[in-house]
């Protein structure tokens, strides 16, 4: 029997609601909601519209279990947590599952407040609407400091399967506007920096707080979650330009914090960007506990398989020749034939940021001198090679193209999804052709260089 | 119908994650070898039987283009000059 299952708190909506309007849909009269079963209804299409909720279709053993899921971060309620609170004060996932359960409140107050004004706005005539969306369009910066939204913040992507994530410093700060931006960061509760260059510093230092997080599998998947969540709990006439972002007064908060100037973010701190004092406070002390699993598992190098089980994040980039933590996995086939024949390589270097992106998701080995790895890449003059289970397996020179690493990720994300069985492998509108287009389509969110583009088109073309 | 398939072994590689790679010529292109098990061959005498689990994409490969690379998971009892004396072959079971 299909059963229907959604988060505790799914994007800030309580299960128990839930539930509720689908026992209404339902017809019965469980806990008395099944009587306005017309509304209920209109309230569900609603809020599905609305991405309020995400339903998954189960069978009746995957609901109770999946619900009873302890390592699912996004599944998170009150009995799990004490369960494994219990085990240790050090527990990485009692810390994931703390912070989620304080992100879905702080979702679960906002879409209180975005249902009330939406409603609101859906009632006015249409012209109405207009001259309200045209004021509302304007505020692109709701709930950050505007001299900061100027500068920059930590902007995050998604291609396919992967999120990538940068602090982007946009702008400068003139001494009116760093007058202005301290004024409201004291206001807050925030030590604000004395000069632009301290005020830059605890940029950087909060950053490297909130880094540990965006590089661990599960932390960042709650993280992406609120964040896009915000989004859409954006009410609509507020929404503007909207992205899914990290405000510097965060970070500049999280060095305060973490220098100990504020003593008890929660008490002093109310509010600040998307986050609450007390999720400050629960990201602080979860990144503290990410670093230190890290400073262990560098210290335990004898213990591979420990590594990946303890952060799934921890990049998987390995040298042949050298001790350490290959990803060995079982036997699958694959069915791939795909070759590039040509002396076109990629000309801009992929940085040890996007490879470390890319290694969150898949095996990455550098070729080192004197391997094996390397020696099959010279054997068949080739810059890059991808296989293993599902094309997870990337094998790349030392100091790789960008583009060349790009292609052989996408080339893994094609055959899972089942573009390479669907259109093949060689050939003009094969997932060759397919994964250059994509490239070449997306080149500003892939970062590609003009001359690369230009490589990739004659690849293309030729249908290699 | 028994399929015939043969194929000549010319390089071998061992990579550090235990995996074989074994480049090969003289393929059938429409033949899909991925999950396959061929018996590996010198002079008729079958030395052992080998399931190759997968195949290395290469990108912008410019030499031996008339070859492909092929992952096999067992351990492969050829050495590095057998593989390249070009007298030993993979033979579809």
């Amino acid at each position: 029997m299909p059963g229907i299952m959604t988060r505790q708190f799914v994007k800030g909506l309580h299960y128990k609601t839930v539930y509720k309007i689908l026992i209404s849909l339902s017809g019965k009269s469980a806990y008395g909601v099944g009587r306005d079963h017309e509304g209920m209804q209109q309230k569900l299409v609603q809020l599905l519209l609305n991405k309020h909720i995400k339903v998954y279709k189960l069978s009746a053993i995957h609901y109770s279990k999946i619900l009873m899921e302890q390592n699912n971060v996004l599944i998170t309620n009150a009995r799990t947590i004490d369960r494994v609170t219990h085990r240790s004060a050090e527990n990485l996932l009692d810390k994931q599952l703390k912070l989620n359960l304080e992100l879905c409140l702080i979702l679960s107050a906002r879409w209180k407040e975005k249902i009330r004004m939406d409603d609101q706005f859906w009632a006015l005539a249409w012209y109405s609407r207009l001259t309200v969306v045209s004021g509302g369009a304007l505020n692109t910066i709701v709930d950050s400091i505007v001299g900061l939204v100027k500068l920059g913040a930590v902007v995050i992507e998604g291609i396919y399967d992967a999120s990538l994530y940068q602090l982007k410093i946009i702008g400068q700060l003139s001494q009116g506007e760093f007058a202005q931006v301290q004024r409201e960061l004291t206001k807050l509760g925030v030590d604000a920096a004395s000069d632009i260059d301290a005020l830059q510093q605890h940029i950087k230092d909060g950053y490297e707080i909130i880094e540990p997080l965006l590089e661990d599998d599960k932390s960042r998947k709650i993280l992406m979650d609120f964040l896009s969540g915000y989004v859409d709990s954006v009410p609509y006439v507020e929404k503007g330009a909207f992205a899914v972002s990290i405000p510097l007064e965060v970070l500049i908060a999280l060095a305060s914090m973490g220098a100990g100037t504020v003593v008890t973010a929660s008490g002093s701190i109310r509010r600040l960007g998307q986050f609450s004092g007390h999720a400050l406070e629960l990201i602080l002390d979860l990144s503290r506990t990410i670093k230190r699993f890290k400073q262990r598992i560098m210290v335990d190098a004898e213990s591979p398989h420990r590594i990946s089980s303890a952060i799934p994040a921890q990049p998987a980039i390995t040298s042949p020749g050298t001790s350490g933590n290959m990803n060995v996995k079982g036997i699958l086939t694959n069915k791939i034939n795909m070759r590039s024949p040509t002396d076109l390589m990629g000309i801009e270097a992929a940085s040890p940021k996007l490879i470390s992106a890319i290694s969150r998701k898949r095996d990455v080995v550098i070729a080192k001198p004197g391997s094996e790895e390397l020696r099959m890449l010279d054997y068949f003059e080739a810059e890059a090679s991808v296989g293993g289970i599902n094309s997870t397996h990337i094998l790349l020179r030392e100091n790789p193209s960008r583009a060349a690493i790009l292609e052989e990720f996408l080339h893994g994300t094609q055959t899972r999804l089942g573009i390479t069985d669907r259109l093949g492998t060689t050939g003009l509108g094969s997932a060759e052709t397919h994964v250059k287009d994509f490239m070449i389509r997306h080149q500003k969110m892939l970062g590609l260089s003009d001359e690369d583009v230009q490589i990739l088109q004659i690849l293309k073309d030729e249908g290699l | 119908m028994r399929v015939n398939m043969e194929m000549n072994i010319t390089e071998k590689f061992e990579l550090s994650d235990g995996i074989t790679i074994l480049a090969c010529e003289g393929y059938d292109p429409d033949f899909d070898v991925i999950g396959k098990n061929f018996h590996l061959i010198f002079c008729g005498e079958v030395r052992q039987t080998l399931k190759i689990s997968g195949e290395r994409i290469l990108l912008n490969q410019k030499a031996n283009l008339g070859q492909r690379a092929f992952e096999i998971r067992d351990i492969v009892l050829l050495s590095p000059e057998e593989a390249r004396s070009g007298n030993w072959q993979l033979s579809a079971v």
